[in-house]
């Protein structure tokens, strides 16, 4: 029974799992201790021989040949470049992100005079927009405030922390830079089925 | 582009590959595969299974790639992967082929004498090793695996706890039984080994 806890020992030496102290009075032990001192052996030897054991070898050309493989399978899976536009990521995102992307729409929008050219399509009415956002929150002045927290970033983000609008701005507006035409006319689309739902 | 791919980090190319580039995670594939394979090898012991296994587990790297959120190395990440399904698939084979194998491996050292079939201590060595390599595939997979992951590919007690989702004091007192299982089915040998040493 007590030579058991250092045959554990012993193993435990041997994987480099053995603490200094438990290591001295596993050495005080094996002085005295035949049975032990002969599983030491036994196990030093099997420990030895196996590492020894080579590795499988494998047949010449094998890891070329396995990775063309496997690029042959990849390939065959649709590829994950497809998934990545923006608002391509599916409903679960887009219903998370509609919400913070309408805010940031109505706030920089609202503050900001655009071509008339491209703000026609993109923009939903401004009044009818943050209208409806302060309809939706008027119940709790926690998400208003938090509301306005956002329009303010929004706008600050616009202004670029300069405190008046350039024309930079003007031409280069917040959503402007990150979504194409296309994003844009589908964002918005789904945005109107929200409010209206 | 060849040369950049190489030189870039395990990070660089995981990021690419998050954004699509295959090409990325090929390389990533090139970079990994050696060890990969030689890992499932130690599991599975035939060539074929290797393959089988090392393919599956970059297949499924690849498509749980978005998953992957750097908290641990590429490596231990994908490595964690191969354990996993190698584990899987030998438990699966175990009902049938494991069993089968034990009993004929028992029945053939049972029937061959270990001092008639090398005298000298150099092919006795060679065979010693055999033996072992023998006694460790006939270890219940419970035990083998600790052993494939501790004394193989050199993992500590923690690192291979992780993996096989047990404590440390389970890998510890596993390695131990493993080690007594593999000394009593190698003790013949071992004894006629002693015997030559001392004359």
């Amino acid at each position: 029974m007590r030579c058991a806890k250092y045959e554990r020992w012993i193993s435990d030496r041997l994987d480099g799992a053995l603490s200094g102290e438990k290591g001295k009075k596993l050495e005080a032990h094996l002085g005295t201790c035949l049975s032990c001192r002969t599983f030491s052996r036994a196990a030093q030897r099997v420990q030895q021989e196996a590492k020894a054991i080579p590795a499988g070898s494998v047949p010449e050309g094998y890891w070329e040949e396995s990775l063309n493989r496997l690029r042959t399978k990849l390939a065959a899976l649709s590829p994950r470049a497809e998934k990545k536009p923006l608002f391509g990521l599916g409903w679960k995102w887009a219903f998370v992100a509609a919400p913070l992307i309408l805010l940031a729409v109505a706030g920089g929008i609202f503050f900001f005079p655009r071509p008339a050219a491209t703000a026609a399509d993109y923009y939903l009415n401004d009044h009818e927009t943050l209208g409806l956002i302060y309809s939706e929150i008027s119940d709790s002045p926690e998400l208003e405030r938090a509301f306005n927290q956002v329009l303010e970033s929004s706008i600050q983000d616009n202004l670029g922390g300069e405190g008046e609008v350039r024309e930079s701005h003007l031409e280069n507006p917040l959503l402007y830079r990150v979504v194409s035409d296309e994003e844009m006319a589908f964002l918005l689309e789904e945005l109107k089925k929200e409010i209206k739902s | 582009m060849k040369r950049r791919m190489d030189e870039s980090s395990d990070e660089q190319l995981v990021e690419r590959a998050q954004g699509g580039r295959m090409d990325a995670f090929a390389e990533l594939a090139q970079r990994y595969q050696q060890r990969i394979y030689h890992t499932i090898f130690g599991f599975a012991k035939n060539h074929l299974d290797a393959d089988d296994l090392t393919q599956e587990t970059f297949m499924a790297a690849f498509k749980s790639l978005d998953g992957f959120r750097g908290q641990s190395s590429f490596f231990t990440w994908i490595y964690r992967i191969a354990v996993n399904r190698t584990l899987n698939h030998l438990k699966k084979q175990r009902r049938e082929k494991d069993r089968e194998e034990l009993t004929d491996n028992i029945q053939l050292a049972e029937e061959r004498g270990p001092a008639s079939r090398s005298p000298e201590l150099n092919s006795l060595a060679g065979e010693l090793r055999q033996k072992i390599e023998e006694a460790i595939e006939a270890l219940p997979l419970l035990y083998r695996a600790p052993v494939q992951l501790v004394l193989f590919q050199g993992l500590s007690h923690g690192q291979a706890a992780r993996l096989l989702r047990c404590s440390e004091n389970t890998v510890s007192w596993r390695m131990f039984k493993a080690r007594k299982m593999i000394q009593d089915r190698m003790r013949p040998y071992l004894k006629v080994e002693e015997s030559h040493e001392m004359r």
